[in-house]
């Protein structure tokens, strides 16, 4: 009943919020209960048991049985720090954008609650069809969290966000419906479990477009790579970030751009192994391109939130480029670089967030020499850029390496190029970074008052910072939760590694 | 077998529902009469006809755990009516709409007020053509509960108060109608025909017996052949399929928005029922050709449905659109049904228009709230705002498009996931395609809808009205109830039905 607990208790809360009248009131109960819901979440450390591999806590009731339809649900280490991510994202949130959540504060707490549950059940769904109910649902909180209090482009960003993901993931759910069908043809009975499922030999044949197997990895695999996104269809991520307001930044970028990725680690590589080894340059190769791509993108963004938008679109590139590196050092990278990610982009929003509060724009040829005026503002900010670039000492420097580890191991080529990305990322941070918060104080920043950060807004950063430095100096505090895990699920894909040098050891 | 003379006493019981229906039906026109052609109190009508409604239900229900569950299924008078799961199913359906049906009518200001006793005998006795349509195993059975459910809806689309359009909707309904029963009569000849000459039977008129003699038919008896095309043709009117829908966005719009309910969903059931029974009679199942063409024609009637949608600026006018493309999916559902026919299909069809009729009435009853409000059709820009004025009511419209839309965590998700995985078990995999695609290309308008609640700012529309108009304290408790309800069954209903 744990998890359970874990996934629903944001409805609970949901019931007294709604009987708030005043803003204030709204928000206190909303930024108590998310600090609620993450020490309920810190109950995890108590009961999860990092020596093994398959799925814990785990619960099963049946939903539909006639289709074999679960409700199951069960955490291990792969989404172990995704989940806790997600809880530890919300209260600071709620802290870092106190006062920009004033327009209608209910039905904001109502979407991020809601989104909550979308998100935790996407990472402990252990059944397809549930896991795809919770993935879908995800996109009505967040239509309505940009569309809302999104801004001026709002409208057109929250649809081309709503069609762009269901076009992703329809496709997904026809790949379901067949799976189940052929869980029927093999066993007897339908079942979307992923438990019997991933004992389903699906026929693969090499070279042909047209197997089973291909065709299904396909289906799956335009579902996350939309929702990741990857190079080509990444397009409505930097309208959706741009124009989403800072809490429905930080959570798109924190934790639902993880859906993707985790569902290529949970549900791809399992199931669809030949497919994904086959393909898998494909995957490679458009990581790769998106690395590079997002980071020259990202170099030319006169807007401070599209540029970071675009960076996402890089290093979310490094983590595909890890889960089909096929080896456990690149799936530990990946799995890593996407908590790196969570908390570093989410920190990014949330500063861009708190300075677009002060003055209202995000344009860089506006700003200029900030370090003078916010001095621990700047500081912060460094610090995350740092962590965003993969300096050593910083968490992200553990995530890159791992990946990049990996690749050079699978295929030195695709380490190569991504290799280049490292420099350009430290090159468009920090060339945006020396742009405004050195040189002269700008004209435009004379005239305003411009505090430095408040007390709720230090205490919002104060753990994305401390985090920053405890993953990037104690990884093993964090890797040992997952390395089980992990170590089965790069067992499952078994891959003739094509270019690999030696097996010295 | 029974002789025909004879009629037992489970058969009486069998048919109670209607007999009930019938009698109880009569009664708003008898209150009227004894008053001296008075109108009775408009409530009192509604509450005779939900009680004739509900009385049908239960004798349904008893009927079916006393009597035909104990059995597969069981023939009656003289084998020309057959009692089965699926009928049981098709028939409560059918009732159970058919009262928020009557409801919505009853709260609708264009329904005449003065004829409301009328209006709900006429709703009751095509509901009773519902009933005989479901139990129908005989193609003349099929055909009288066929008319008997269409011919009082002609006069009920006429019985608005509602500007010309009503007018034209009913004349257009009625001799497009008129024709689509003509080609089933005339398909009916047709089969007829072929099974005397071919078989030296007398006459054969049982769709099960049909169903017996159409392989062998269908493959040698060009007559056979085209009586089956001219009674897929009828169908296909019926249900609105792609050549033969255009009458129908046209008529969903001219007749009142309550009656346009009922024609969506009480007669659509109906309809896919009576088609599912022409199918189960094998007039499809073995014509491979004849597959391929009802194949392509649902993949086009939901891509018309949704590119029709897409234009549109009135609300209505893109739910009728809406329900094209929904009869898409169910020719889908309908295809694996005349394919495998087992009743498997028939339940996934039947999960599907439950959830869907209860989603509709969930989106009608708002519109309808506003269409009393604003004395004629509502467009898209009227709903500009009003997701934060009137909260429940919006969120029973946005909980209704979302699960149109199929939505996950809403009950129309399920019903999506029931008719693909039929139809993907059945081999029909490019029409499960297009019909993926079809629900991104759909999302597209039903989510044009929630922008325009939640995301645009109030207009001059709203503005109307003082704020008092907007309060939810002008929705009686008993409204209040019923769209909330809709809302937890909108949600919980696949829970429900899975224990």
């Amino acid at each position: 009943m744990y998890l359970t607990g874990l996934i629903f208790l944001p409805l609970f809360f949901l019931v007294p919020i709604l009987f708030m009248k005043k803003p204030l009131q709204v928000k206190a109960i909303s930024f108590f209960f998310s600090v609620v819901h993450f020490i309920y979440s810190l109950g995890l450390f108590l009961k999860f048991n990092m020596n093994e591999a398959g799925f814990q806590l785990s619960e099963k009731l049946p939903l539909i049985k006639s289709l074999g339809i679960y409700y199951a649900i069960g955490v291990d280490g792969i989404s172990f720090w995704l989940v806790l991510l997600t809880t530890f994202l919300l209260p600071l949130i709620y802290l870092g954008c106190w006062n920009s959540m004033n327009k209608n504060p209910r039905t904001y707490a109502v979407s991020l609650f809601l989104l909550q549950v979308s998100m935790l059940g996407t990472f402990l769904a252990q059944d397809l069809v549930l896991f795809y109910l919770f993935f879908e649902s995800s996109l009505i909180p967040m239509f309505l969290l940009i569309g809302i209090w999104g801004g001026a482009q709002k409208l057109y960003a929250t649809v081309k966000f709503f069609l762009y993901t269901m076009f992703g993931s329809v496709f997904m759910l026809g790949a379901i419906i067949t799976l189940m069908i052929l869980n029927h043809s093999v066993t007897g009975t339908y079942s979307s479990l992923l438990s019997d499922l991933s004992l389903l030999n699906i026929s693969f044949v090499q070279d042909s477009l047209f197997s089973t197997q291909t065709l299904l990895f396909f289906g799956f695999a335009l579902a996350f790579a939309v929702k990741t996104p990857l190079f080509p269809v990444h397009t409505w991520l930097p309208d959706a970030h741009v124009q989403a307001p800072t809490p429905g930044s930080v959570v798109l970028a924190g934790v639902m751009l993880k859906m993707g990725t985790y569902g290529f680690m949970r549900f791809v590589l399992p199931l669809f192994p030949e497919a994904a080894v086959n393909y898998g340059w494909i995957f490679c190769v458009l990581a790769v391109f998106g690395i590079i791509y997002g980071a020259l993108v990202a170099l030319v963004q006169t807007d401070i939130k599209k540029l970071v938008a675009y960076s996402s679109v890089s290093h979310m590139g490094y983590v595909i480029l890890g889960i089909f590196s096929f080896n456990e050092l690149a799936h530990t990278g990946a799995l890593y670089q996407m908590l790196n990610h969570g908390v570093s982009t989410g920190a990014l929003f949330l500063l861009v967030g708190m300075i677009y509060e002060r003055t209202h724009n995000r344009e860089i040829s506006y700003y200029g020499g900030l370090a003078k005026l916010m001095p621990i503002y700047t500081i912060v900010f460094l610090v995350i850029t740092f962590s965003s670039i993969a300096v050593p000492l910083t968490n992200g420097f553990i995530g890159e390496f791992l990946i990049l580890l990996g690749a050079f191991e699978y295929n030195y080529i695709y380490g190569i190029f991504a290799t280049t990305g490292v420099v350009l990322g430290a090159t468009y941070m920090l060339w945006m970074v020396k742009r405004v918060f050195f040189g002269e104080v700008s004209n435009n920043l004379k005239e305003l008052s411009l505090p430095d950060l408040n007390l709720k807004e230090s205490l919002a950063l104060a753990p994305l910072v401390i985090l920053v430095f405890v993953m990037g100096l104690f990884p093993n505090l964090f890797i040992q939760f997952t390395k089980s895990s992990l170590d089965e699920l790069s067992a499952t894909v078994n891959v003739e590694q094509p270019y690999k040098v030696s097996e010295e050891k | 077998m029974n002789s025909p003379a004879s009629v037992s006493l489970v058969e009486i019981f069998l048919v109670s529902p209607a007999i009930a229906l019938f009698v109880l039906s009569l009664l708003p026109l008898t209150i009227k009469v004894l008053r001296g052609n008075q109108e009775p109190p408009k409530s009192l009508v509604l509450l005779t006809g939900v009680f004739a409604l509900i009385v049908s239900l239960a004798l349904n229900v008893i009927t079916y755990n006393n009597v035909i569950v104990a059995q597969n299924s069981l023939m009656a008078f003289s084998n020309s009516l057959i009692f089965s799961t699926n009928s049981y199913w098709a028939v409560n359906l059918c009732l159970l709409f058919s009262i928020p049906a009557l409801m919505l009518c009853y709260s609708h200001k264009a329904i005449r007020p003065g004829q409301f006793s009328e209006f709900t005998f006429l709703m009751l006795s095509s509901v009773l053509g519902m009933l005989t349509l479901s139990w129908a195993n005989d193609l003349i059975m099929l055909f009288i509960g066929i008319e008997l459910m269409s011919l009082p809806l002609y006069i009920m689309v006429l019985m608005s108060l509602e500007r010309r359009v009503s007018k034209e909707a009913a004349l257009k309904y009625f001799v497009l109608g008129s024709v689509a029963s003509a080609f089933f009569l005339l398909g009916m000849a047709f089969i007829y025909g072929a099974t005397v000459s071919n078989h030296g039977y007398q006459v054969v008129t049982k769709l099960s017996r049909i169903a017996e003699v159409s392989e062998a038919l269908m493959a040698s008896d060009r007559l056979f052949f085209i009586g089956s095309i001219c009674m897929l043709m009828s169908m296909a009117f019926k249900i609105a399929l792609f050549p033969f829908h255009s009458w129908s966005p046209d008529v969903y719009e001219g007749s009142n928005t309550s009656l346009t309910y009922y024609m969506i969903v009480p007669v659509k059931i109906a309809s896919v029922f009576a088609f599912s029974k022409v199918l189960h009679a094998g007039m499809l199942s073995y014509s491979f050709v004849l597959q391929d063409i009802f194949q392509w024609l649902a993949v086009l009637t939901m891509l018309v449905g949704s590119f029709g949608a897409i234009l549109q600026t009135s609300v209505k006018r893109i739910l009728a659109y809406s329900s094209i493309s929904h009869s898409g999916y169910l020719m889908m559902g309908l295809l694996a049904f005349s394919i495998k026919g087992t009743s498997l299909e028939m339940t996934a069809i039947m999960f599907y228009l439950l959830g869907y009729g209860l989603l509709t009435a969930l989106t009608f009853s708002f519109l309808i709230y506003f269409e009393n409000k604003k004395g004629s059709q509502i467009l898209l820009e009227d709903l500009n705002g009003l997701g934060f004025k009137v909260p429940l009511l919006s969120l029973g419209m946005l909980f209704g498009i979302l699960g149109v839309a199929g939505m996950p965590p809403f009950v129309g998700f399920f019903g999506k996931v029931f008719i693909f995985k039929e139809a993907v078990d059945t081999g029909l995999y490019w029409v499960v395609f297009w019909g993926l695609i079809n629900s991104v290309i759909a999302a597209f308008y039903y989510i044009k809808i929630v922008v325009h609640l939640y995301l645009k700012e109030e207009n001059s529309f709203i503005k109307l009205w003082d704020n008092a108009h907007f309060s939810a304290q002008n929705l009686s408790f008993f409204s209040k109830l019923m769209v909330g309800s809709g809302l937890v069954l909108a949600l919980f209903m696949p829970i429900l039905l899975a224990s």
